[in-house]
């Protein structure tokens, strides 16, 4: 099987010569990360045996960094106990602000935001600039709205250290470089997650998934979905991602 | 060539069965009110707690939290009720202005919190003498404190920040006029009981460390504060280190891990100058065998450190490990603290379950380990069960 498998992904790199990794990866990232600077709502829903179990509605601002990176400043607007909590990204530390101590600490990004999602799954994040890349391949699979798609595979390996997944094999539809699948795979080569984009619509200037559905690598009764929602681009000053901010956040 | 393609893609959609089954039923749970937020005109937590100690009297208290957050205000006011007597607490009370789009401030009685560690923060220089409730874990500790009556500025600069805070000393006399010890008040004559001033400089211009650094001047005392943190993959490095009279006066060292399965462990050591160090424990015990009467000026002076948010022994180990979700709905937790000269500890092993989105029970079990004669073996009860129930409007 794995020759048969091998064989195919052969033929049809031959085909697929003129596009780099890099470019597949870039063109994806475009799409899956609206703006420069913009602002959208997600809601989080954990399922087990497809019940919901749990769920928490965030509002997240992003904004593209001078390396390309972005920064990012979530707060938690459901459950209750939760509410007005903010989780902020910048570079790669991360703070988690409580309003009700006023206490600010500083939290790994591998650290689980609830269910299958780990906070850096709610961070906006260019794929091409944390992982080096390799092009595996073309081959037909399964995506979120239950069609073979033909996709490009990639294999991304992670740069440094500080990158939630060392390893992630990634497919992108060929024909418009929509995310379509992805396996995350912890040092030691475990399958942690796999995730499918869904739910394609237009926003902001582009067809873009408005949902991604993760399942645990190992039980995947185990499912937690993220819906996006409210996309907007918005400005957003520098200093909104600096941790002696998060005391004075303000919406506005 | 086509029959092979053809099998591989169905040995594919095998491999995936489990997960495409589960897409139809997930997608019927669809609902569109559950982007809508509560909003609701003041945020507000009930809680309500039963501890069960081993020897002395238990404890119920009622804890009514009110927090309204606006764009040019913010109050914050908790009501305590304690088997009967009850105190009302204006938490927090101030006004956010902005001089520039950079140039922010508040004025009032603010909550001032610094420092990267997570049990013992030496850089926390406005908690004063301000705790509502003692109690041994740094979570609650930080919670149930007030602010003190102080003006902040504070400028944002590319990668660095600046502040300036200044906190006058109240004088006692007018705080006899705004505050009844026993059911209500200011306490400025805790919160205010110096004039005190702080510079803020904090910088993240270098890639995964960040740092601050706080001059604070208490009357005559300068202290000299450095905060340090360093993250590398799932681990975090941090220090916490103020310097009084040219020598290290308290400092925390810590080690932050989240595994893969996301059980967050950290690990710190602590260094009080003004703590006991083994023999001056040793003497405090001989001399109470000797002189029991001593017994309660011992325990008068452990209730101020835990009041001061300070610690007692120069020296500790503190270690906090949590796991969230380890059943839907239910986070762990065990955090233990340890006297490294007498070997004592004291440690809480804590479940959290959330019932609903709005209701929360919690249950902790403490233990204090060690002989009559140690930090922790010498307190009066050996274990505590805290039973917390939540209830957020």
């Amino acid at each position: 099987m794995r020759l048969i498998t091998t064989i195919l992904l052969t033929a049809t790199t031959l085909f697929s010569q003129n596009i780099t990794p890099l470019e597949i990866v870039n063109n994806s990232d475009k799409i899956r990360n609206p703006s420069d600077s913009f602002y959208q709502k997600s809601l989080i829903t954990e399922f087990q045996n497809a019940k919901k179990v749990d769920s928490m509605l965030i509002s997240i601002y992003s904004k593209k960094a001078i390396d390309g990176q972005f920064k990012t400043l979530v707060k938690i607007l459901k459950p209750k106990k939760d509410r007005e909590k903010l989780i902020l990204r910048e570079g790669n530390s991360m703070w988690m602000y409580d309003p009700n101590s006023k206490a600010i600490v500083q939290i790994s990004p591998q650290q689980r935001l609830m269910g299958q999602s780990s906070t850096a799954d709610v961070m906006s994040a260019n794929f091409a600039l944390d992982y080096e890349l390799k092009l595996e391949g073309v081959e037909s699979i399964k995506g979120g709205n239950k069609k073979m798609i033909e996709c490009y595979k990639i294999a991304m390996t992670a740069m440094s250290s500080d990158v939630s997944y060392p390893t992630v094999e990634y497919w992108v539809a060929k024909e418009n470089f929509y995310p379509i699948h992805a396996k995350f795979y912890s040092d030691n080569g475990e399958l942690l997650k796999k995730s499918y984009y869904r739910k394609f619509q237009e926003i902001l200037g582009a067809v873009r998934p408005t949902e991604v559905l993760i399942f645990d690598g190992v039980d995947t009764n185990k499912a937690t979905k993220l819906s996006f929602s409210d996309f907007a681009e918005k400005e957003i000053p520098d200093f909104w991602f600096s941790k002696e901010y998060l005391s004075k956040f303000r919406e506005e | 060539m086509k029959n092979f393609t053809l099998l591989f893609l169905l040995l594919m959609s095998l491999t995936h069965a489990d997960e495409f089954d589960m897409f139809d039923e997930i997608d019927k749970t669809e609902d569109t009110k559950a982007f809508k937020e509560d909003k609701s005109f003041v945020n507000a937590r009930l809680k309500l707690s039963y501890q069960y100690n081993e020897e002395t009297e238990s404890d119920k208290k009622l804890y009514l939290n009110l927090n309204k957050n606006e764009k040019n205000y913010q109050v914050d006011i908790r009501i305590i009720g304690d088997e009967g007597d009850s105190s009302f607490n204006l938490k927090e009370l101030y006004y956010k202005g902005k001089i520039s789009e950079k140039n922010l401030f508040e004025i009032g009685r603010v909550n001032i919190k610094e420092g990267v560690a997570r049990g013992f923060n030496p850089t926390d220089y406005f908690k004063g003498t301000t705790s509502l409730t003692l109690s041994t874990d740094p979570k609650e500790r930080k919670d149930n404190r007030l602010g003190s009556l102080l003006i902040q500025d504070t400028m944002f600069f590319d990668n660095m920040t600046l502040k300036a805070i200044y906190s006058p000393k109240i004088s006692v006399d007018s705080d006899k006029i705004l505050s009844d010890k026993e059911h209500y008040g200011l306490y400025l004559d805790e919160t205010n009981y110096r004039d005190r001033g702080s510079l803020y400089l904090g910088y993240s211009g270098f890639k995964d460390i960040s740092s601050s650094m706080i001059l604070h001047l208490n009357e005559d005392d300068l202290n000299i504060g450095l905060n340090l943190s360093y993250i590398s993959g799932a681990w975090i490095f941090y220090s916490e280190s103020s310097m009084k009279d040219e020598q290290f006066h308290q400092s925390t060292l810590g080690i932050n891990y989240t595994s893969e399965n996301s059980i967050v462990t950290s690990l710190e050591y602590i260094y009080n100058r003004d703590g006991l160090n083994g023999s001056e424990w040793d003497s405090w015990f001989r001399d109470i065998k000797i002189n029991p009467p001593l017994a309660r000026e011992f325990g008068e002076l452990r209730a101020k450190v835990a009041r001061e948010e300070s610690i007692m022994s120069r020296d500790t180990l503190f270690l906090l490990s949590r796991v969230s979700d380890i059943e839907t709905n239910l986070d762990a937790s065990l955090m233990v603290w340890l006297n490294p000269y007498d070997k004592s500890t004291l440690s809480q092993v804590g479940l959290e379950y959330a019932l609903q989105d709005d209701i929360q029970t919690n249950i902790y079990l403490r233990n204090y380990l060690g002989s009559d004669d140690t930090e922790y073996g010498s307190f009066a009860d050996s274990y505590q069960i805290l039973i917390e129930g939540e209830y957020y409007f």
